[in-house]
């Protein structure tokens, strides 16, 4: 399975993973990334690594299970 | 923001030559040369140009070993200040400072300026007609920056006429601001006593970025004024550029602005396509650390880098062989260096892409007919970090 690592140290809330993604990651109220599944579909693992790419200060990780 | 430099040397056999305009205002040949065949490359002794895509998110990547130390200063050793503006700082004290100032920068708090910078377009807009003929980067694409920054930071209203005639004369004289230059004095002068007023009342009055910096534990007056001059200066001439660019590219190839006239919605892909082509600020510095190799080349401590934002954005390998075209239509979403990436990356990025935004927006409904001012020539600008043409002349 497919998942996606959030390093919220880095994470500023800048938005871009889910202007570019908006089915995999959202921002809470309080500006802070969140993944909306544990478990990344693959019809949206391509959505989630261009999400991950975005991401200025490199906050976001899709890590590709066994 | 402030430039230092060494004289130009002789460029003529220089790639890419950081300092010189006729090098920096037309950079797509030089610059594919150089990713091409030389993605480091030394124009001056210890100052090296780093042009790929993939080597400039390295440097960018790497704070450790490729500090801000010396910013803006562009010769090699730069002399440590001791108390730098965030630009120049580098972890553990960038960290805690950049912390601090999410408070005001977190991208949650910019978008709520929306609905002021609304009013500031409205304002500049509501004398202009059909058929006008415009400086568009005097009237418009200066004008929103510097007023939303203003309101940003906390400047009274009655003063922004004034602060942006003092900044603006200012910055015509980079990179040698006369000590004595009267505007300099003036505006100095004048955010001295705005910070001396706001610390009189003993507690914070306004929730903005002044108050929040004058009663910071431990911060001093002169150092809340740099702050302030850092981040007036920091959010004006780069955004202005965005926009200018943006129109630019439109109006240039007019079926982009009738597309946008037809769609709106591609309003945020035009933004972002602009960033991407046109890098408002050029280039960022960096200086090494420690003695190492960047793409096989290598650098000793105390270099200083160059690295190319724009030729990163133009980077082929990323972008495909038409990375130099504008389109609006782009696939795929990369990663835009223009903001610069990782911990230094642009705090004002979100407050840069709304204000594009709303121009844009607010264009485009009333001015579907835009187009260049007959016999309009691109020239570009003599500065050689900013990208934009110095004037844009259009007709609404």
């Amino acid at each position: 399975v497919t998942t996606i690592e959030i390093d919220r140290t880095r994470c500023e809330g800048h938005g871009l993973c889910e202007g570019a993604a908006p089915s995999v990651y959202r921002l809470s109220d309080e500006g802070q990334v969140e993944a909306l599944a544990v478990e990344i579909p693959p019809e949206l693992v391509a959505d989630a690594e261009a999400g991950a790419r975005l991401c200025p200060v490199n906050a976001l990780r899709v890590v590709a299970g066994l | 923001m402030e430039l230092r430099m060494p004289p130009v040397t002789d460029p003529t056999d220089v790639l890419y030559h950081p300092l010189n305009v006729e090098h920096t205002g037309n950079p797509e040949e030089r610059l594919a040369t150089a990713r091409a065949t030389c993605p480091v490359s030394t124009p001056i002794p210890r100052v090296h140009v780093v042009a790929t895509n993939e080597l400039v998110r390295d440097v960018l990547a790497s704070p450790e070993k490729f500090a801000n130390v010396g910013n803006f200063t562009i010769t090699p050793d730069p002399p440590v200040v001791e108390k730098p503006m965030i630009t120049s700082m580098d972890p553990p004290v960038h960290t805690e400072f950049r912390h601090f100032m999410r408070r005001w920068f977190s991208p949650l708090e910019l978008r709520k300026q929306e609905a002021r910078i609304e009013q500031i377009v409205s304002r500049l807009i509501e004398p202009l007609a059909t058929g006008d003929e415009i400086e568009f980067v005097e009237r418009i694409a200066n004008t929103v920056p510097a007023w939303t920054v203003y309101a940003f930071v906390g400047l009274p209203e009655a003063d922004w006429t004034d602060i942006q005639h003092w900044t603006d004369t200012i910055h015509n004289h980079l990179p040698h601001v006369p000590d004595d230059l009267p505007e300099q004095i003036a505006f100095f002068r004048y955010l001295d006593e705005q910070v001396a007023q706001r610390a009189a009342h003993g507690t914070p009055q306004h929730d903005d970025l002044i108050d929040g910096l004058v009663f910071a534990p431990g911060m001093t007056p002169a150092e809340v004024v740099s702050h302030i001059a850092q981040v007036l200066s920091a959010g004006t001439a780069t955004t202005a550029s965005l926009i200018t660019n943006l129109f630019y590219e439109l109006l240039h190839d007019r079926g982009n602005w009738e597309r946008l006239v037809a769609d709106p919605s591609l309003v945020t892909a035009a933004i972002e396509e602009s960033l991407r082509h046109d890098a408002p600020l050029q280039y960022a510095l960096r200086t090494v650390t420690e003695d190492t190799e960047i793409g096989g080349c290598p650098v000793a401590a105390g270099d200083r880098l160059v690295v190319s934002l724009q030729s990163a954005n133009w980077d082929e390998e990323v972008w495909g062989p038409d990375a130099g075209d504008f389109d609006l239509g782009r696939g795929t979403p990369q990663q835009l260096l223009s903001f610069g990436v990782g911990i230094h990356t642009c705090l004002g990025a979100p407050l840069a892409r709304l204000e594009t935004k709303v121009v844009l927006r607010r264009f485009v409904a009333a001015f579907p007919g835009m187009r260049l001012a007959p016999g309009f020539e691109r020239h570009a600008m003599h500065d050689p970090m900013l990208r934009r043409p110095e004037t844009l002349d259009v007709v609404l």
